[in-house]
């Protein structure tokens, strides 16, 4: 396979297929946590919100990395002051502050960069993972991982029953700023690999696969980073071989997994009822 | 007797609406203590207020003589059912650990003495073959069951429960309705939101009557009285029968 071979030859392909079987990995397991406090749209909003940062940071001539940081933090803050602040409901909010952060994001590109920047910004071009794109992603990895397995049982009451969770005095709110600062962290990981637009379908679509599959939070998170993974390969390998953008190949590679499960899943898949039914009558 | 819970001139208002005004309580520790008043009097947002879920406009709360902080880990707590997330990833007896989660602190993780704590539990309550069950697939008894099993892993002092018998079985009510007697007998003080009024005088030995503020509080035989309860409901004693209250 040409495929294999290049790889073995061409620097650049293994730093992506690293790149981005990691943030396959840390995708599912911040997504499990996204998917089950019902925060998708919060994710999808942080990954947009990111965009402004990132052209401050060319305009400054930092590492996009703070910049992206900073402005995934003042969104998750700004959506949790409206809503908290307002009768504005949280999805509403959501949707005000992540389309002005597009928006904002994408004058300030087209003032600071080229178009074709843009688009890799957008869409993900991950044959371009420079070595230093490499490492942070490496480090948000190690980071996310340590966090999640450290502070596993926090996460998982705080998660499940929030109200016993403040009772013995754990600070919830604290604990879903973190999780929002790892969302960010994530995020901008994931830039490169899928781009901004399509960071939510790496983070949302594996873990509602894994959700489909088991009954444990702990098998949940493994399984949907797998699913992550093997999406993330998917996508350099037809992105390579096919000269297609990287993020819409993941997007439509985690969508098929999700369907085959949302299928054939033994427990929560929507066809074995229907065959037991059958044989039933 | 020591006093479990100490409630001074207590205020709580949502954006601008007053929920509860001017509240004071003093409880006993020891007692199973039913908190009733019908639906909107403010009977959870006393409770949230006395766990500091909710701020407060003014007044002061004190457990055993000191601020909740100093004691949280020592009140376990039951929601509602409808406010878990039933389809959620985990099993009974996973649900059942998180008892043991308050006392474990930071960084440490359950190992076999909690997972023991916790099938002890679980066989309290009559559910251990029910343990690799995700939580989703019981009864709204046994759901509740579930929830008991995993307060008394927590081994609390107080314990607060938040309707605990809407919409479950009577097997499921015998068996907590026991196990809560019996936790009272060892000491323990429990507090029980209940809305209805049957069976308030099998169950509670005190009770706090809510209704926008504090109407009374005392021992069962004081305060389950038809004018006592005409004022807490607002409604004429015939009505009131029909819940299936025998008055005095």
């Amino acid at each position: 396979m040409s495929f294999l071979n290049d790889l073995l030859f061409y620097d650049y392909l293994q730093k992506a297929l690293i790149t981005s079987i990691m943030v396959g990995i840390i995708s599912g397991v911040i997504g499990s946590f996204i998917v089950l406090r019902g925060m998708s749209l919060m994710g999808d909003a942080i990954s947009h919100a990111v965009l402004p940062g990132i052209a401050i940071s060319y305009m400054l001539g930092i590492s996009y990395f703070y910049g992206a940081v900073v402005a995934g933090v003042i969104a998750a803050v700004g959506i949790g002051g409206i809503s908290q602040n307002s009768r504005i409901k949280t999805d509403a909010s959501i949707g005000i502050v992540f389309s002005t952060a597009l928006a904002l994001g994408i004058i300030l590109i087209t003032k600071a960069q080229s178009a074709t920047d843009l688009t890799q910004i957008l869409f993900g071009n991950v044959l371009h993972v420079r070595t230093s794109d490499m490492w942070i992603t490496a480090g948000v990895s190690l980071l996310v991982i340590i966090i999640i397995v450290v502070f596993y049982k926090e996460l998982l009451i705080a998660t499940f029953d929030e109200t016993m969770a403040r009772v013995y005095g754990l600070n919830t709110r604290f604990i879903h700023y973190g999780l929002m600062v790892l969302l960010t962290l994530v995020a901008v990981a994931s830039l490169q690999t899928v781009g901004v637009i399509l960071v939510v379908s790496l983070l949302i679509t594996p873990a509602s696969t894994a959700y489909l599959l088991t009954n444990r939070l702990s098998i949940m998170i493994v399984l949907s980073s797998i699913f992550g993974a093997s999406a993330a390969v998917v996508g350099i390998y037809y992105s390579y071989m096919h000269d297609l953008p990287s993020g819409p190949i993941i997007a439509i590679a985690s969508a098929i997994l999700f369907v085959l499960v949302l299928i054939f899943s033994p427990r929560q898949g929507v066809l074995w009822p229907k065959l037991r039914k059958m044989k039933k009558s | 007797m020591e006093q479990s819970l100490d409630v001074k001139d207590l205020t709580v208002s949502y954006s601008n609406k007053i929920a509860i005004k001017n509240f004071d309580v003093s409880v006993d520790s020891g007692k199973l203590i039913g908190i009733i008043g019908p639906n909107g009097s403010g009977k959870s947002t006393f409770v949230k207020s006395v766990l500091d879920l909710v701020p407060k406009d003014s007044g002061e709360v004190q457990i055993f003589g000191k601020s909740i902080d100093k004691i949280r880990k020592n009140i376990a707590y039951i929601p509602q059912r409808s406010h878990i997330d039933w389809n959620f990833p985990i099993l009974v007896k996973d649900t059942v650990i998180q008892g043991t989660y308050p006392k474990l602190g930071l960084f440490s993780r359950p190992k076999e003495k909690e997972k023991k704590i916790a099938m002890e539990a679980l066989k309290k309550v009559g559910m251990e073959e029910f343990a690799d069950k995700q939580i989703g697939e019981l009864s709204g008894g046994q759901q509740q069951r579930v929830f008991v099993a995993r307060s008394l892993s927590q081994n609390a002092d107080i314990l607060f429960m938040d309707e605990p018998f809407v919409g479950i079985d009577i097997h499921s009510e015998e068996v907590i309705i026991k196990i809560l007697k019996e936790l009272r007998d060892q000491g323990k003080t429990l507090f029980v939101i209940h809305h209805d009024l049957t069976k308030v005088e099998d169950y509670f030995d005190d009770l706090i009557l809510v209704n926008g503020g504090l109407v009374a509080a005392g021992p069962v035989a004081e305060v389950f009285t038809p004018d006592l309860m005409e004022k807490t409901f607002n409604a004429p004693l015939a009505v009131l029968e029909n819940m299936g209250g025998k008055l005095s």
